[in-house]
């Protein structure tokens, strides 16, 4: 059953792709990707990874795709050929689609078995909960779960560096609106 | 005594004490900035309101300072060491001076928007997270604060060609280079497990893998475009010259120290057990420095350019007091940075007086006769100049001499030979700009005549004036603090047991 539903998703995922490519106009492309990204939202949810499943809708759907929508708007984009089909575009896509063949090759070969014995002869780390012992208690608290195992680094070990993202995303939308806007 | 565990909440709170006041004020600025931001007294206004903020940031920073404020174990994320506030005070100096020299400029040039100084306001946040961070995550996070709001104000003269310019080449070499230094801090933490500068420090005692070297070299580059050290330098004087003239003066000097703190901090808590492998990296750049950019400013015309280039060569300078490693070449990377960031940023303050309205240069010899119109700004600019040259007496000669002995310790006499070939260059394209001011007559009766120091402006350069000469007669108290807050920079011992 599971099974069948994947390869359900997956087709809608790659027609979405293809669809998202051929299209003319910017917009009915930017919708189609939109269709991809949902498919591969529910390819994470089969996964198991609900967590990730979510946050795909919510950045790439929600935020991504509104903001090309946007961008595509505000542009006034008309519909022109594009210049990529010459002898040099065809060439530039060969070369790409045989670099893509071999990095599936490569992760074809790479089997569990393979990453464990990999993993198994890599050097032993230092553990930062020795170096920080004060850190031991927060790392207790956090119970095998997808969304705490995420959000016990992100807003305990990493909360200062998070914190920083912010200012970093407020300079940047305050410094795109003072070069942007005509008259501020 | 203050110890404060960084791991905790409050620990952590108290220890961005700075930043956290500045980020707070900053969003007031903000604020207030929507509501108000018709005419140029709107655009003052806002200016001295940063300026209030950072004297607080400063005042908490000499607070942690003088309470001895430390780290108990090793510090997470934010250092607590006296190198960091030494470094966060002469940034929020920086800072507050740049906000000062902007008043009257900006009103000059009818660039009115104030959004200007919520800007350098994110600017110098992202630079005080630099020189706090002990975690590679974080030095790069405050870069990217710092550079997005330098990008924009670099371009804040949008009606000219030269600024956009300037913005977008700067922010692509920029975007280029943090590309190198996250792809960097990428492999050591592939080789190491760590971000913490101690941590990687203990995980290398034995040797590192060259997956960590390879890191390390990626990690120069990226710190190299930041401090414009050739051959990464070829964005810096287009930059410098479009941005306009505070702005530069700030870029020349925050932007420059910040990323200096943050590397001698990477090189010398991270990486000392390395130091065998990036000591000739550094060399090598530090020599290229010294030469490319005093050759090249001997061949320039306009003031500003010749001061972009001269600042390329500074790096150098400051390069070859990073080579050590040591608690004496560390202290004299901050020593010289102050000495340069003081006299570069008074002499972008005179220029921004001279500065015609529109007009886009002011070439070396629109300077003749200065000295008969306007005898303290011209004395002002050569006290400047003969201090950037290493003329006995100045700051800049002090931290020259300085940075020379601290190498000769280590057993080095190259760097301290290209350090001595680069001052005897500069006398080239000093000495010509000083000579125009007061031996040539002025060219036309009304020449000089828009030149117009703000009172706040006019503060600002006396007060560096009176620092260069100051610092140049009687350095010992200064050099001792810089010494005694490079000494907290070694790596910190790690525990390696369950205690």
């Amino acid at each position: 059953m599971t099974e069948i539903v994947f390869y359900i998703l997956a087709a809608a995922a790659v027609v979405g792709a293809a669809l998202c490519v051929l299209q003319r106009s910017p917009i009915a492309s930017a919708l189609w990707l939109m269709t991809t990204m949902f498919s591969l939202a529910c390819i994470f949810v089969l996964l198991g990874a609900q967590l990730i499943g979510i946050l795909q809708v919510l950045v790439y759907v929600g935020a991504v795709l509104v903001l090309f929508l946007f961008v595509v708007m505000l542009l006034n984009l008309s519909h022109e050929g594009s210049d990529l089909r010459g002898p040099w575009g065809v060439g530039a896509a060969v070369v790409v689609i045989g670099l893509l063949a071999v990095e599936l090759f490569g992760l074809w070969q790479y089997t569990p078995a393979r990453l464990a014995r990999e993993v198994a002869q890599a050097p032993q780390l230092a553990d930062p909960r020795l170096a920080f012992p004060a850190a031991l208690s927060m790392h207790a608290v956090a119970t095998p779960n997808v969304v705490e195992d995420l959000a016990a680094p992100l807003f305990q070990t990493y909360l200062i560096p998070f914190e920083v993202t912010s200012v970093l995303l407020l300079a940047a939308a305050v410094g795109a609106v003072v070069l942007a806007k005509r008259r501020i | 005594m203050n110890a404060l565990d960084t791991t905790t909440p409050i620990g952590a709170t108290l220890a961005l004490l700075p930043e956290l006041l500045l980020t707070g004020w900053s969003l007031v600025v903000l604020l207030v900035v929507a509501w108000r931001h018709e005419g140029e007294r709107d655009s003052r206004f806002a200016g001295w309101l940063s300026f209030a903020g950072i004297l607080l940031s400063l005042a908490a920073v000499l607070g942690m300072w003088h309470g001895d404020w430390h780290s108990e174990g090793i510090a997470h994320m934010v250092a607590l060491d006296s190198f960091r506030y030494a470094s966060a005070t002469l940034i929020l100096l920086l800072a507050g001076a740049s906000t000062l020299l902007s008043l009257r400029y900006l009103g000059r040039q009818r660039l009115l928007a104030p959004e200007y100084y919520p800007l350098i306001l994110f600017a110098t946040i992202g630079m005080l997270v630099m020189a706090a961070a002990t975690d590679l995550i974080l030095i790069f996070l405050g870069l990217e604060v710092m550079s997005v709001a330098v990008y924009v104000l670099s371009g804040f003269d949008r009606y000219r060609r030269s600024s956009a310019e300037a913005a977008l080449k700067y922010f692509l070499i920029g975007a280029f280079a943090s590309s190198f230094l996250l792809y960097g801090i990428a492999l050591i933490w592939g080789a190491t497990g760590q971000t913490n500068l101690s941590l990687i420090a203990a995980q290398l005692a034995g040797g590192a893998p060259t997956m960590a070297s390879l890191g390390l070299g990626l990690l120069l580059i990226g710190f190299g475009f930041k401090v414009s050290a050739v051959p990464f330098h070829m964005w810096a004087p287009d930059v410098y010259d479009g941005a306009p003239t505070p702005v530069t003066g700030f870029m020349a000097t925050g932007v420059k120290a910040a990323a200096f703190v943050a590397l001698v901090r990477v090189l010398d808590q991270g990486f000392i057990a390395q130091a065998h492998q990036w000591q000739p990296v550094i060399g090598v750049l530090a020599v290229a420095t010294i030469l490319v950019g005093n050759i090249t400013a001997l061949a320039q015309e306009s003031l500003k350019r010749m001061l972009a280039y001269s600042s390329v060569a500074h790096a150098g300078y400051l390069l070859v007091a990073a080579w050590p490693g040591t608690a004496f070449g560390s202290g004299a990377v901050l020593f010289y940075l102050a000495a340069y960031c003081v006299t570069t940023l008074a002499s972008f303050g005179i220029l921004a007086a001279i500065e015609h309205v529109g007009s886009r240069t002011v070439l070396i010899d629109d300077l003749e006769g200065l000295f008969s119109k306007r005898p303290w700004g011209a004395t002002s600019l050569a006290v400047c100049l003969l201090s950037l040259l290493g003329f006995p007496g100045t700051f800049g000669f002090v931290g020259k001499w300085y940075i020379i002995s601290s190498v000769l310790r280590e057993g080095s006499w190259i760097l301290p030979v290209a350090v001595a070939v680069g001052s005897l260059i500069s006398i080239g394209y000093y000495l010509p700009v000083i000579t125009a001011m007061t031996f040539k007559p002025e060219r036309t009766i009304d020449a000089h005549r828009q030149v117009a120091f703000s009172r706040a402006g006019k503060a600002i350069v006396a007060m560096a004036v009176l620092l260069i000469l100051l610092f140049g007669v009687w350095p010992t108290a200064l050099l001792n603090s810089a010494v005694r807050s490079a000494r907290t920079l070694a790596p910190q011992a790690v525990v390696t047991e369950v205690p």
